[in-house]
Formats: structure tokens, C-alpha cells, sequence
């Protein structure tokens, strides 16, 4: 089958807001982040919603007001053209990055000219786990799959590794300078739609987390989140799988994870017959693709064998990369795959990234696709990947190459 | 015998049933009086609960058939039904109810209670659950994560702690008045609230959020707890998230499939054949010796092991002298024994008035005419020969001529202990294990001139102390230390081998040993095991050569000789410990790195095929006893059934 080139014409994202009550963003109903963004994505196109194929929303917590497919909902609520239907997709923390992959298969096999992908978090109403889920709850699957929260998997990484704490600080401290002097020089600034309400009161337009005054001294004062939760039961879950660790060392905290926000971005996927018909510009191809399955105890370390899978669906390599991006998950992530794959840090995350801007879980992939792709025209780059680790074990990763 | 009961008077039916034994009989006529019940018009009915509980109301045989599916499913409809029977149904306890027992008060509406009365779950005890609704009903009653406390803790409260009684009464002559104004408050109103529209869970329910943040750590709590090594605990915590889950008659019935599943499970099976068969048979045996009890018990020796002698034995009623060499020395028994009956009364496991009474049998003396009375002496001075030698000969002519004379030796052999008796026929061996309150198994050690009488007299001590007695020959290191040891050395031959130390120590875990080998080996230190080693040879026998080789490198090369010096294979910090970092350069790494799963294997193996040895040569007498003693012994895991009968599994 012949398959149609796939182009990103557009991309917007809301600035990501605390995912605590405390948060700019938490009186916004998830439906409300998706409408401002579709509102502010056809009037920047000028679009005829009805020429949307699809709107396909990643969405991990999808229950309470994300639930019940909040993609067509939001499309409906959005007043977008009723034509358009809706599919929510979970794969855990990629799940952002997997709508645009879906959104580009469709477009390649030319079963869809123009599809908006993208995703919708907002965990401070909607509480990782919120949904329950048999890998979470369920004793019995729960056990079978040796499960362990994330930050028990960073550890796992961090010890086996050899990571210092000083180090995973250092990463995390870099990651909330870049962030700031990226938004400072206004680098998010073109994508980044701002949150009002109704009332057209502004609720927050700028991303919320990012501390620039932060340093590897004051986080090193940090208290490690998961000590607690290991002796319960967790340390001994993650050394049955791992029984050459006599134990795990406990490195990671809220200042070396990701950040708990609420967000959600859009982007605009269609083939090139659609954007010539309707006088968009387009602005990169969408050249590779994957996700894979790992390990699930460790969960998060399958971002290397996501790269080679996908690099290898674009014919390329490692050296043909310009910029890479890989979701600050948790520190020890960014640094075993900079490790393992060799590359040079210099092009890594070069916008900080989740641990300084937060990590809307099913948002999080789209905001990160479309800020490599800002970043590649910034610098007149040509080609980016952005990978993703997710729970129970799975990563995902995407290619790109400017036109 | 079970006796299970429906009558009438005064407008009200009284359901009786006294000790209740789970067999298809007791069924039958809990059916039948369900039955009868619900055909009557009486107003309301009160369920009398007394005797026989949990594990004694159980007929293992049937747990360990097929029939007891059928049976189970048969019991939980039949309670339902009762429960359902649309006037109020009231249970009073005024005896301990567990197990079947408290299933049944369960499914009443409502429960009175005398305050002390003991309620509980004891099933999980001994590998099993109470099958048929109590965990459903306990969740609806008293909360999710309670129920899943209550049945996974398997603990015994009084009623008022258990807070399952909706009234407490001080008289037994209460219980009906109150069960009656009780009946007459439910009136209309006589569901269980599970079966209520307005039906709201206590606590948290099933969605809410601190549920589910409960079930997620669930799984690795018994993990931690466990080792996934005894399938009861994740499958109670399978059977309330998943009842919790469902309407009630739907949990019922899954709780039935998860008994079924639980039931056939090989681990399952060998704690319940452990516990249910092979246990008590051993202490029937013990107990139908046509032999006195010892009345009264001499002790010698106030150390750890000789106080602990003399304290089980008087907390089993027999008077006991504690003989030392200085009053200082003497008077540690009653020490210990002070601390113990403490502990135990704040506990309110005993009254004070009982504590006094077993502190009143406890003499400690320094003088030898002490034991004039004795039926029964026991020695555990140090374990050398010269100084037995002088207490055997110190003591015996003060002694009546059937007085046995018993040594808690571990390492000499009886027989050569025997030939400073002038009357070696009453000379045996006892083996108590160290702390003796707590380790249920006494080897009873025949020397070669050791009379039946003499050891029956040693089985029944043994039985009345509550211990578990197996019959040993007079071998070198008996049997327990014999099969024990080669656990260890297991562990010192596969570090021997180049195999890393953190696996080796994470296989004897996985294993289901109490203690990793490397860790064992420090705990008891290098220096004794060095020093056994020694013993042994000089005995002819061999020592693994790898084992000995370890040992030898890390005391001489490297002065480690383990836990007491704080250096061993760990370094042992206030902290914990920690593995030795030099333990991985003491060996040139394997060049074929093993499994953790083929070291567990190698770990389980060698003990299974030692105690084969044992049981070849005569050591020990029977699979049984090899198998007992393994689990209460050395702590061979009990869900593999003990160590022979891991060897008929698995090899």
C-alpha cells in the first residue's frame, strides 16, 4: 500500500498549571482546557471543523470529568461540527504522544485527511489511580504483575544504575533552568494558548511549576517520596524481580520526578492534499513511529528499544537526530537513556522538560511533540524524537523531520 | 458429636447447636433446622452457639477431598437462607465461637455476647478461610480493610473488643431476655443491611478513593509478609476486593470458588496435612504413652536454655527445682520467668492469680538435696563432658531409682553421657530448641541402653508441656543440627563456587527459609561453625570441604567471624546490616552464575536428601516425625509440607 506523507500543520498547548487545589488550573473542567484549545485551533486556521476527520484525546484518569470518551464530548461541548467524532486513548504517560502516532497511521493509510490529536489531564481533580484498574487494585493482577508504583521503578533504575542523588538533583535542577529561560526568551510563547474563563477572566498563562531559582544544594534537602511505601511492602515486590539488589536505594522526590499538573494540548495532523486545499502551511512530517513493551516492573525503561523500533520505521539512526526529547518522568530516565543510547546530552530535553514544567499525563506526549517541533524551527534543525516510557511497561516514540 | 437442634416455645424458635464439626452430618441438619425454621411461624429465632471450635471443628480428611465443595457451597446457601428468614434472627455467644462457629452468629441480624467470650478467625492459621460468607458479611459489617485485618490477622479478640456484638451482657442468664427485647427493637426491620435498598457502606466504600489507595498496597504487604509462599492471605484479599465488588449472593458465590481454588493448591494441602493430621497424631501418640507425667522437674543450669526448661515446665504444672552453682545464677530462672508471666499478663493472656501459682512451683536452689523429689532431671550446664560427667554423678544417688535423668545436650552423643550413669536405662536425651517458650519441637534422644519406659515417661513430659516430641536416635548432631547444617553449608558451597552473595541470600528467601544462609551462618558466628566443624572430624565424619574452606578464609584471612563482632558476611551497623563489600572478592566469580531459582533448589535439595539419610539410617523413625521436625526444628518451610515431604514433591 502506498502511504501518504503526514504533516504537522499546527499545534497548540495551555500552560500547565500545579495539579493541586492550590493549581490556577483546578476550578477548569478538563472539557474547558479541551474547548479553549479547539476554540483557539480553528480560529488560528480558520477552520472548517467539518474537514476533521477526528479528534483523538489521550486521557489516562478517563472517569468522573474525563470520563465517558471526553474527546467527542469535548467536540460537542466545543461546538465543534458534529461530524466530528471523538476516541479517547489510554497508553498511560505516552498516551499523548501515541494520539499523534494513531492520528498519522490513519492519515498514512489515507483513511483520514485531517485529524486533531492530542490529550487532556487535569490531576488535580482527577488523581492518578482515580479510576481504579486491575493492575492498580486487583490483589490478584495486581501481585501477578509484581506492581509497584512508578517512583518505586525510578529507584529501581537509580540503584541499578549507580545514579548518585546528587546527580538525578543536578539533572532536575538544569531541567528547571532550560524551562525558565526558555519561557523567559518566550520560546513556548507561539504555541501556548492562556486559560481564561468564560468571563474572560485569565486564569494563568504561563507554566506554573517551574522554579528558576532552584539548586542541586536546596533539593538535595528534599526527602525521598518513596521510603515509606518500599518497607511497606514495595521494596520487597521490586527485589523479587531484581534479587541482585540487596536493596533499593530511595533517590527520587518530588523535585527529580515529574510534576503534578493539569493541561492538555492539540495538534494538527493531515496529509498534504488537505493542507494545499485549505492553504495551511505545513511545517513537519511525521516519519516513524513505535511502542513496545518492557519489563513492567521496572516500567520505565523502554524508551531505547522505542527509539530503535521507531528510527527504524524512518530508516534512520541515532546520528540523524538533531533534538531529542524524553519525558522527564522521573530523573533517573532522562539519565539511563542518555546512558544507553550514547547520545549527546547537549541535545537532549534542550527546553527542560516535565520534572520543571510537569507531566499531564495524557497531555504530556502532544506538549512535548509540539515544543521539539518549535525548537527545530528555532534553531533550523531538521529532525527531533520524542520518546516516552509508560506504566506497565510500554514506551513509545515518535520521529519527526521538518519540511 | 455435633448436635444441631430447631425448637419452639413462646412464639420463638431456638436454633442449638453444640460443637459444631464441618462434615457432610453436620450439613445435613444445620439444612434440616434451616429449614424447619423457616417453615415455622414462630416471631423471631435465636441461634445458641456452643463448644467445639476452629480447628477442631473441622474434619481435615474432608477438607483434603473433593466433597468438601459441594459441602461448602451446600453450608453458605443454607446460611443465607436463614439470614433471609425475614424475622429477626439473633446468635448469643456465651462460650469462645471461631471459625464455623462465628460464620454462623454472622449471618444473625444482630449478636449478644458475654463480654470475655473469645471470637475469631483462627483459619488462617493453618492455611484456610472462613469460606462461607464471613468475609462478605464482616466487609458489609465493619468496613473493607477491617475485614480483610480481621480474617488475614487470624487473632482471637473478646467480643467486646471485636465490636461484632451488638449487645454485652455480664450473665449468662441475660443472653435470651436480651437477644428477645433485641428481636423485638429489629422488628420489622429484620434484613441484614447488606440486603436493605439504603444499604451504605461502613467506612470507605468499594470506589472510594481510599479503597482503592487500600488495594494497591495490599498485594505487596503480603508479599513482604509472605514471600508468596502462602496463597491464603492473597486470596482473602482477592475475595473481599472482589466480593466488595459484586451483590452479595454473587460474592458468596465467588468466595466458594476461591475456597475450591485454595483448597487445591499444593501449599494449601501441605499445611493443612501438617497441621491437621501429622501434628496431632504425633502429640495423640505422645499422649497415649501409658506413662506418668512428670510431676515434678529438676533442673540444672539456669542459663537461657536450662530457665527456659524449668519455665515451661512449671507453666505446665509440675513443680521444678533450678539448680546453679550460686544463688546470683540460680535466681535467673525466676527472673526469666517473672519477665515472661509479665509479658503474658499484659497481654491478658493470663490473670495474675495464675502467674503467682507458676511462680510458686519455680524453686531455685544451689543445693543438690533439692532434687530428692525429682521424677524427671534435666541438665543444661555447658556442653562439656567434664562437667556433666560430675553433675551425673552428683545427682543420681540423690534420685529414686525410676527417676529419669535427661541431657539437653546438642552435640555429645547420649551414649557415651549414658556410661557415667549407674542406671542407663533411665538415661536419655531431651533437645529442647532455644527460646523454649517459643519452639514447639523436643527431640527425645534414645541412647543404646535407653529403657521404652524411660522414653515413654519423656513423651508424655514432653506432651504435657504442650511441645511436639519426635524420637531420635543417638546419632552424631541427632537430627535437627545434622540436617540443618547442610542448609548452611549449601550456602557456603555456593559462595564457594564464585556465586554472587546477594543472590545466594536471596534464593534462601525464596526458598522459604527463615533466615538466608550467609545471614544464618552470622548469626550463630563463623567461629562456632568453625568450631563444629572441628567436633565433627574429630568424630570421623566428613565436613564439606567448599563450606569449611569459607569459613576458615573469612576468620583467618579477613577476622570476620560474624554478628557478635559485628563482622561477618555483613557489616552490622545500628542501622541493620549491611552485605560485606569484600564478600565478592573472597572467590573468583562463577563462571556460569547460577539462578536464584536452581540455588533455592540446590538450598532445598541438600537438606531433603540428608534427612532421606536420616531417615535411612534409623535417625528418625518416620517420614512424620523427619517432616515435624523440619518445620518446628529448623524452620524448613510448612507450606512445602516439611522437608520429606518437599523430597516426595519435588525430586
Amino acid at each position: 500500500m502506498q502511504c501518504n506523507d503526514v504533516f504537522i500543520y499546527d499545534w497548540v498547548r495551555t500552560p500547565r498549571g500545579r495539579g493541586k487545589r492550590t493549581g490556577a488550573l483546578y476550578r477548569v473542567k478538563p472539557v474547558q482546557l479541551l474547548k479553549v484549545l479547539l476554540h483557539a485551533l480553528q480560529q488560528r486556521n480558520q477552520l472548517d471543523t467539518s474537514c476533521i476527520d477526528d479528534l483523538i484525546v489521550g486521557c489516562v484518569t478517563a472517569c468522573g470529568d474525563q470520563g465517558a470518551n471526553i474527546a467527542r464530548i469535548a467536540v460537542l461541548f466545543s461546538d465543534w461540527h458534529e461530524r466530528v467524532p471523538g476516541l479517547t486513548l489510554n497508553r498511560f504517560c505516552a498516551s499523548g504522544l501515541e494520539t499523534c502516532n494513531i492520528a498519522a497511521a490513519k492519515i498514512a493509510a489515507g483513511w483520514g485527511e485531517a485529524i486533531v490529536a492530542g490529550g487532556v489531564e487535569s490531576m488535580s481533580r482527577m488523581p492518578i489511580a482515580a479510576d481504579g484498574g486491575a493492575w492498580y487494585i486487583d490483589p490478584e493482577v495486581n501481585r501477578k504483575l509484581s506492581f509497584v508504583p512508578q517512583g518505586i521503578s525510578a529507584d529501581i533504575i537509580a540503584t541499578r544504575t549507580g545514579f548518585t542523588r546528587r546527580q538525578l538533583d543536578e539533572f532536575a535542577v538544569a531541567s528547571h533552568h532550560k524551562a525558565h529561560q526558555a519561557s523567559e526568551a518566550g520560546f513556548f510563547q507561539r504555541s501556548l494558548i492562556p486559560v481564561q474563563d468564560d468571563n474572560g477572566k485569565l486564569l494563568l498563562d504561563h507554566d506554573e511549576m517551574i522554579r528558576p531559582d532552584c539548586n542541586p544544594e536546596e533539593m538535595g534537602k528534599l526527602k525521598p517520596s518513596f521510603i515509606g511505601i518500599g518497607k511497606l511492602g514495595f521494596d520487597a515486590v521490586a527485589r523479587s524481580r531484581y534479587p541482585q539488589l540487596e536493596k533499593i536505594l530511595h533517590l527520587h522526590h518530588p523535585g527529580n520526578s515529574s510534576a503534578i499538573v493539569d493541561g492538555a494540548a492539540l495538534m494538527l495532523i493531515g496529509n498534504a492534499d488537505i493542507g494545499k486545499k485549505l492553504g495551511w502551511q505545513a511545517r513537519a512530517r511525521i516519519i516513524g513511529s513505535a511502542a513496545v513493551g518492557s519489563e513492567p516492573t521496572i516500567m520505565l525503561t523502554g524508551n531505547p528499544a522505542a527509539t530503535r523500533k521507531a528510527l527504524a520505521t524512518a530508516d534512520l539512526s541515532l546520528q540523524d537526530i538533531d533534538l531529542f526529547e524524553v519525558n522527564e518522568a522521573f530523573a533517573a530516565v532522562s539519565l539511563q537513556y542518555l546512558r544507553e543510547t550514547e547520545i549527546d546530552a547537549q541535545k537532549l530535553n534542550v527546553n527542560g522538560g516535565a520534572i520543571a514544567m510537569g507531566h499531564p499525563l495524557g497531555a504530556t506526549g502532544t506538549m512535548v511533540l509540539g515544543t521539539l517541533l518549535d525548537e527545530l524551527e528555532r534553531r533550523d534543525l531538521r529532525r527531533g524524537l520524542a520518546t516516552f516510557c509508560a506504566g506497565a511497561g510500554m514506551a513509545t516514540t515518535t520521529v519527526i523531520e521538518r519540511v | 458429636m455435633t448436635n444441631v437442634s430447631f425448637t419452639t416455645a413462646d412464639n420463638q424458635g431456638l436454633i442449638s447447636i453444640s460443637s459444631p464439626y464441618f462434615n457432610s452430618d453436620f450439613v445435613a441438619s444445620f439444612e434440616q433446622v434451616v429449614q424447619d425454621a423457616v417453615a415455622s411461624d414462630v416471631a423471631a429465632v435465636i441461634v445458641t452457639i456452643t463448644g467445639k471450635n476452629f480447628p477442631a471443628a473441622f474434619d481435615v480428611e474432608l477438607l483434603l477431598s473433593e466433597d468438601i465443595f459441594a459441602l461448602s457451597a451446600r453450608f453458605a446457601r443454607s446460611l443465607r437462607t436463614l439470614e433471609m428468614l425475614d424475622r429477626p434472627l439473633l446468635a448469643t455467644l456465651s462460650q469462645d465461637v471461631q471459625g464455623v462457629g462465628l460464620e454462623i452468629a454472622l449471618a444473625a441480624h444482630a449478636r449478644v455476647a458475654l463480654p470475655e467470650v473469645q471470637v475469631g478467625f483462627p483459619e488462617v492459621n493453618f492455611g484456610l478461610l472462613p469460606a462461607h460468607g464471613a468475609m462478605q458479611r464482616l466487609a458489609r459489617l465493619q468496613g473493607i480493610e477491617p475485614a480483610l485485618m480481621y480474617v488475614s490477622g487470624g487473632r482471637t479478640t473478646t467480643a467486646k473488643a471485636s465490636g461484632l456484638c451488638h449487645t454485652l451482657v455480664e450473665t449468662q442468664a441475660e443472653l435470651r431476655p436480651s437477644a428477645q427485647a433485641l428481636a423485638l427493637q429489629l422488628g420489622e426491620n429484620a434484613h441484614q443491611p447488606w440486603d436493605r435498598r439504603a444499604f451504605r457502606w461502613p467506612q470507605a466504600s468499594p470506589d472510594d478513593f481510599a479503597t482503592t489507595k487500600m488495594w494497591m498496597a495490599t498485594a505487596a504487604m503480603i508479599f513482604n509478609k509472605t514471600g508468596g509462599h502462602y496463597p491464603v492471605y492473597d486470596t482473602i484479599a482477592s475475595c473481599i476486593y472482589e466480593g466488595t465488588r459484586l451483590d452479595f449472593d454473587s460474592a458468596l458465590t465467588n468466595d466458594l470458588y476461591h475456597w475450591q481454588r485454595l483448597l487445591r493448591n499444593p501449599a494449601t494441602r501441605n499445611i493443612i496435612e501438617m497441621q491437621g493430621i501429622v501434628r496431632p497424631q504425633i502429640m495423640q501418640r505422645a499422649r497415649a504413652k501409658r506413662a506418668p507425667a512428670a510431676q515434678t522437674v529438676g533442673v540444672i543450669g539456669a542459663g537461657m536454655m536450662g530457665a527456659g526448661i524449668a519455665l515451661v515446665s512449671a507453666l505446665a504444672g509440675c513443680r521444678v527445682a533450678v539448680l546453679d552453682r550460686d544463688a546470683e545464677r540460680a535466681h535467673a530462672a525466676r527472673r526469666r520467668a517473672e519477665s515472661y508471666l509479665q509479658r503474658q499478663q499484659d497481654r491478658k493472656k493470663m490473670t495474675a492469680t495464675c502467674a503467682q501459682e507458676v511462680l510458686a512451683r519455680l524453686n531455685c536452689t544451689t543445693d543438690y538435696d533439692n532434687f530428692t523429689e525429682c521424677d524427671l532431671v534435666i541438665e543444661a550446664v555447658y556442653e562439656d563432658r567434664a562437667v556433666k560427667k560430675d553433675m551425673i554423678t552428683r545427682i543420681e544417688p540423690r534420685l529414686s531409682d525410676s527417676a529419669v535423668f535427661a541431657s539437653n545436650t546438642s552435640t555429645l552423643p547420649i551414649t557415651s553421657l549414658a556410661a557415667y550413669s549407674t542406671r542407663p536405662q533411665n538415661f536419655i536425651g531431651l533437645h529442647f530448641f532455644s527460646p523454649v517458650e517459643k519452639m514447639q519441637l523436643v527431640e527425645i534422644i534414645k541412647g543404646k541402653e535407653s529403657a521404652q519406659a524411660a522414653l515413654d515417661f519423656a513423651f508424655a513430659y514432653v506432651a504435657k508441656l504442650q511441645k511436639v516430641p519426635i524420637l531420635v536416635n543417638d546419632a552424631r548432631s541427632f537430627y535437627t543440627s545434622r540436617v540443618f547444617m547442610t542448609y548452611l553449608c549449601e550456602g557456603l558451597a555456593l559462595l564457594r563456587e564464585g556465586q554472587d552473595a546477594v543472590l545466594i541470600e536471596h534464593a534462601g528467601r525464596r526458598a522459604g527459609m527463615p533466615v538466608a544462609p550467609l545471614a544464618l551462618t552470622d548469626e550463630i558466628s563463623l567461629s562456632l561453625v568453625q568450631q563444629i566443624f572441628g567436633q565433627t572430624q574429630r568424630d570421623g565424619a566428613q565436613v564439606p570441604a567448599p563450606a569449611q574452606e569459607v569459613i576458615s578464609v573469612m576468620l583467618e584471612q579477613h577476622d570476620r567471624s560474624g554478628k557478635k563482632s559485628g563482622r561477618g558476611f555483613y557489616d552490622y551497623h545500628d542501622k541493620g546490616k549491611q552485605l560485606w563489600s569484600g564478600v565478592r572478592e573472597l572467590f573468583a566469580p562463577a563462571a556460569r552464575p547460577l539462578t536464584v531459582e536452581t540455588m533455592a533448589r540446590r538450598m532445598l535439595d541438600v537438606q531433603a536428601d540428608e534427612a532421606q539419610r536420616c531417615l535411612d539410617e534409623g535417625v528418625v523413625h518416620s517420614a512424620d516425625d523427619a517432616n515435624i521436625g523440619s518445620v518446628l526444628g529448623w524452620g524448613f518451610p510448612l507450606f512445602y509440607g516439611g522437608v520429606l515431604q518437599y523430597k516426595r514433591q519435588h525430586s
